[in-house]
């Protein structure tokens, strides 16, 4: 096995002898369970909510790993994509006023020293919800760009593998949606 | 990683580490071509060579997490020092043919209708209640004595902060997700709501001379809650709870069927369950 960058999961893998692509799967897990957990951080106050996406996000991952291809991007880029889905499909559920009937099935109650980490996960995620919530008024995909660049630290080609946008685009959009928020912020002065 | 990261990662493993473990991908279709690239300087030549160092010894120096080893009589020894090396050492079980798992013991190990793999988690809970059971990080696995078409399950646990694996003591059809040492505390928060939830759950009768006879073997870890009425599963009043251990043990209802109380966990879920 061979890894670009492990940070991001870049693995350009051959797969080789029995359990690499589980041996494969655990660097990409670990190397990006963090972020992952800080994005829906960002985006959900209640830990057992956090940790309930988190986990459907790399039991998604973990389903599809076959058909992942490190030469069309990073791990990184991949699970946001992943991730995005997963917050869709949380919010269009929340909208609807449907529970989440079928993954509380599966769902793992949280003890009380997992319930505190993800609270301060959360707690140290308020300026990137901050941040978020300022981005309110821009297009979806300026305000996710600006998130993935900007607080979860994708670079441009992983945020517009993500997104499924071309770099140009990305990089077009991140740079309009900077600007608004310069203008912004020197408004509000 | 955090507790919640590392309970994350088994419960993937639980689920979709044998796939994982078999999983062939293919080669990326853009994969790189090995160009040779001129090093901007000797400094970065050398850093790589220092970090490939460091990468090197932390990796000699570090002992490994698992195991497995042949003995001269045939058998193996199967060694584990942390849990998260337990798909590890069961790809490397299968790569060598051998039909034995490692399963990890779950406290939190959800309770299920009475099946197959319940059954033998009684012999499995009375193993791991066992005096002798426990005490050490590896085991010893005979291939010729696991039965044809079972596979032998290793109970491992984490006590004291040291990984402990279980004698063998039982082959199954197939290895459950995880195994339950059913404590007390667990059994009596079973009881209540049981009934209810698993109301349209079916038993096959036919278990009920196997519980007996695990029942006999076992003492105090045991819980089976009667549930429904008028069973005629003939399991109705011949199949009880030990007073001594569960006085408390609900029976105002004949039972239709027996269930085993936080035993055994299997993927995937049965639907009669939800």
């Amino acid at each position: 096995m061979m890894l670009g960058d492990p940070d991001r999961g870049s693995a350009a893998v051959s797969t080789g002898p029995s359990g690499s692509a589980l041996a494969e799967f655990e660097q990409v897990y670990r190397h990006n369970v963090d972020v992952v957990t800080a994005y829906f951080a960002r985006r959900c106050a209640e830990p057992q909510v956090v940790a309930d996406l988190t986990s459907e996000t790399f039991v998604r991952a973990a389903g599809t790993f076959g058909s992942f291809d490190p030469g069309r991007g990073t791990a990184r880029a991949w699970l946001f994509g992943i991730a995005g889905h997963v917050f869709a499909g949380h919010c269009a559920q929340t909208a609807s006023g449907r529970a989440a009937v079928a993954r509380l099935a599966q769902r793992r109650p949280l003890d009380t020293d997992e319930m505190e980490e993800l609270a301060a996960k959360i707690d140290a995620e308020r300026a990137g919800r901050e941040l978020i919530a300022r981005c309110t008024q821009l297009p979806q995909l300026e305000r996710a760009a600006v998130e993935f660049v900007d607080l979860a630290g994708l670079t441009p080609k992983e945020a517009a593998t993500a997104l499924g946008v071309s770099r140009v685009v990305l990089r077009k959009r991140l740079s309009r949606a900077r600007a608004r928020l310069r203008k912004e912020h020197q408004g509000d002065e | 990683m955090s507790k919640f990261e590392d309970r994350l990662w088994r419960d993937l493993v639980r689920r979709h580490g044998a796939d994982l473990a078999e999983m062939t991908r293919p080669a990326s279709k853009r994969a790189r071509r090995a160009r040779p690239r001129l090093l901007a300087g000797t400094s970065v030549a050398l850093a790589g060579i220092g970090t490939a160092a460091a990468l090197l010894l932390s990796a000699a120096s570090s002992p490994p997490a698992f195991a497995v080893s042949r003995n001269a009589d045939g058998t193996y020894t199967v060694r584990l020092q942390e849990l998260a090396a337990i798909h590890g050492a069961n790809a490397k079980l299968a790569a060598l043919g051998i039909r034995a798992r490692i399963v990890e013991v779950t406290p939190a190990c959800a309770y299920r209708v009475l099946s197959p793999a319940a059954v033998h988690a009684i012999e499995l809970a009375k193993g791991i209640a066992a005096s002798d059971a426990l005490k050490s990080s590896a085991t010893r696995v005979d291939p010729r004595k696991i039965p044809a078409g079972k596979l032998q399950v290793l109970p491992a646990v984490r006590v004291a902060g040291h990984v402990n694996i279980a004698p063998a003591r039982l082959a199954a059809a197939s290895a459950p997700t995880c195994v339950s040492p059913l404590p007390q505390t667990v059994v009596a928060r079973c009881a209540p709501g049981s009934p209810q939830r698993l109301k349209t759950a079916a038993a096959p009768p036919t278990y009920s001379g196997e519980i007996r006879r695990a029942l006999g073997k076992t003492s105090a870890t045991v819980h089976l809650l009667p549930t429904g009425n008028s069973g005629n599963s003939g399991n109705s009043g011949k199949i009880a709870t030990p007073a001594s251990t569960h006085p408390q043990a609900p029976a105002k209802n004949p039972p239709n069927w027996v269930v085993i109380g936080c035993q055994v966990r299997t993927s995937p879920l049965p639907a009669s369950t939800s």
